[in-house]
């Protein structure tokens, strides 16, 4: 404390000089202090995402012998739900290949899907992003489109040995081409500052001034293939109010989210099968 | 400042809180709200070591926080050892030391440092109502928590400090 009294400009001298060092530092040593920090701590996250699984089985396990058979029906069920629908699936996936031999049209892009678990949730004021359980070890690219049960979840922002950071569909940094269901002319998507204890929401500009929704008739979103990086007809929300633009050419619009997209626990990363579709930043 | 290891002690409570607000947060991640208590990573070294010890503590555990993060690295390191300065400077001028004048100091440095970082990742969202909303909600919610939680991580590290043996002092009435 004496010195500090002795000589008061010590510390900005120091923070100057730190502040210097910060600035004249290359990127590399940045990049790579960067990812040592983030290494060391994603080992804890996923141990908090193990401990979260061990107190969800000791909860099973209290669940009676009766239970576990009524659930054991309703999988039975769901799952020859399920095997139908791969079989129309594949039935449709024929028909499109013979339709686009037949009309010589371009190939749809194909895509492997590889599923991932959220080790951790981030939904601060600035970015909202998840953490998955894969990374670029088991095929995981950057830019890669993410999504869950309820359509597009996000998309691959940032790709380490055995994480992946997931930029949220929701986020105010999320940008991406998207269409109206039955309608193929293009508009933006951009994700906005989402208001505590309501549903996630984003905004779409460019569109075309004949089309109009309401809370009573929303529109469907839909992804975009113009992308380059979801697939054709993905659900990204709805278009609840359409208001004018700036521009007086098109209008922009209120989306509405689904809610689970918050609370995900699974996603599924589509990976693009023929690297000729992929998008730039998909390119490992 | 590294033959002073106070640093480790101090790195390894903010660890903990790091870890412990990230479960918090996680777990808030369905309401859209996120708790912002960083302050502390900033606030607690002027009150327990001196300033080049406290500046190391501080700038590891920026780095930290920014490795994660989707803004560009550095963001908060750079922002966090400038306040860091400002209010060790401020709390050297300060000729009372109670703790009401401290905690005045903690909320106005978390409210400060909340209200930078918004300002500068979010260049693009001034325009809009909800993104304000969302702000001050947050900020809102994080000097509450900020209340209860102070005492808590004060006497952690304090507890450290002594348990690796480092004799530390409050400058603190």
């Amino acid at each position: 404390m004496s010195s500090q009294k002795s000589w008061p400009l010590k510390p900005w001298i120091i923070l100057i000089g730190f502040l210097l060092a910060w600035y004249l530092l290359p990127t590399l040593v940045k990049s790579w202090v960067q990812i040592g920090l983030y290494e060391l701590q994603a080992p804890v996250w996923t141990a908090s995402t193990k401990i979260n699984d061990l107190q969800k089985y000791w909860i099973l396990k209290n669940h009676s012998k009766v239970e576990l058979i009524e659930a054991i029906r309703d999988l039975a069920r769901l799952n020859s739900s399920y095997e139908l629908t791969i079989c129309e699936n594949a039935s449709l996936k024929n028909e499109i290949a013979r339709l686009e031999n037949h009309l010589n049209l371009t190939k749809t892009p194909e895509y492997q899907c590889v599923l991932a678990r959220v080790i951790r949730r981030d939904l601060s004021s600035w970015s909202h992003q998840i953490i998955i359980q894969k990374g670029y070890q088991e095929g995981i690219i950057r830019g890669a489109a993410v999504i869950y049960n309820k359509g597009v979840a996000g998309r691959i922002k940032e790709t380490f040995p055995h994480t992946s950071i997931v930029e949220l569909v929701s986020s105010p940094t999320f940008r991406v081409t998207a269409k109206f269901m039955n309608d193929d002319r293009p508009i933006t998507y951009k994700g906005i500052a989402n208001p505590p204890f309501s549903s996630p929401i984003g905004e779409s500009y460019n569109i075309p001034t004949d089309i109009e929704a309401s809370k009573d008739n929303p529109l469907q979103l839909v992804s975009s293939r113009l992308g380059g990086t979801f697939p054709d007809g993905l659900a990204i929300g709805t278009l609840t109010e359409v208001l004018p633009g700036t521009d007086g050419i098109f209008n922009r619009g209120k989306v509405s989210i689904d809610p689970n997209l918050h609370s995900v626990q699974e996603v599924a990363i589509l990976l693009p099968l023929n690297l000729s579709f992929a998008h730039d930043d998909q390119k490992p | 400042m590294i033959k002073n290891p106070k640093w480790l002690s101090l790195l390894l409570g903010n660890c903990i809180l790091i870890f412990v607000m990230q479960l918090i947060n996680n777990g808030l991640g369905a309401l859209t709200i996120n708790i912002y208590i960083n302050a502390l990573f900033l606030f607690i070294p002027i009150l327990l070591v001196p300033y080049s010890t406290g500046l190391l503590s501080v700038i590891i555990t920026s780095c930290i926080l920014d490795a994660s993060a989707l803004f560009p690295f550095g963001t908060s390191t750079v922002l966090f050892s400038l306040v860091y300065t400002v209010y060790f400077w401020i709390y050297q001028r300060f000729k009372s030391h109670s703790d009401l004048h401290n905690m005045l100091l903690l909320q106005s440095a978390n409210a400060i440092t909340f209200s930078l970082m918004s300002v500068f990742i979010n260049s693009s969202n001034y325009s809009n109502f909800y993104f304000w909303a969302s702000i001050l909600l947050n900020l809102f919610f994080s000097q509450i928590l900020l209340l209860f939680i102070t005492r808590w991580f004060l006497s952690l590290q304090y507890s450290l400090l002594n348990c690796f043996a480092f004799k530390s002092q409050f400058r603190s009435g």
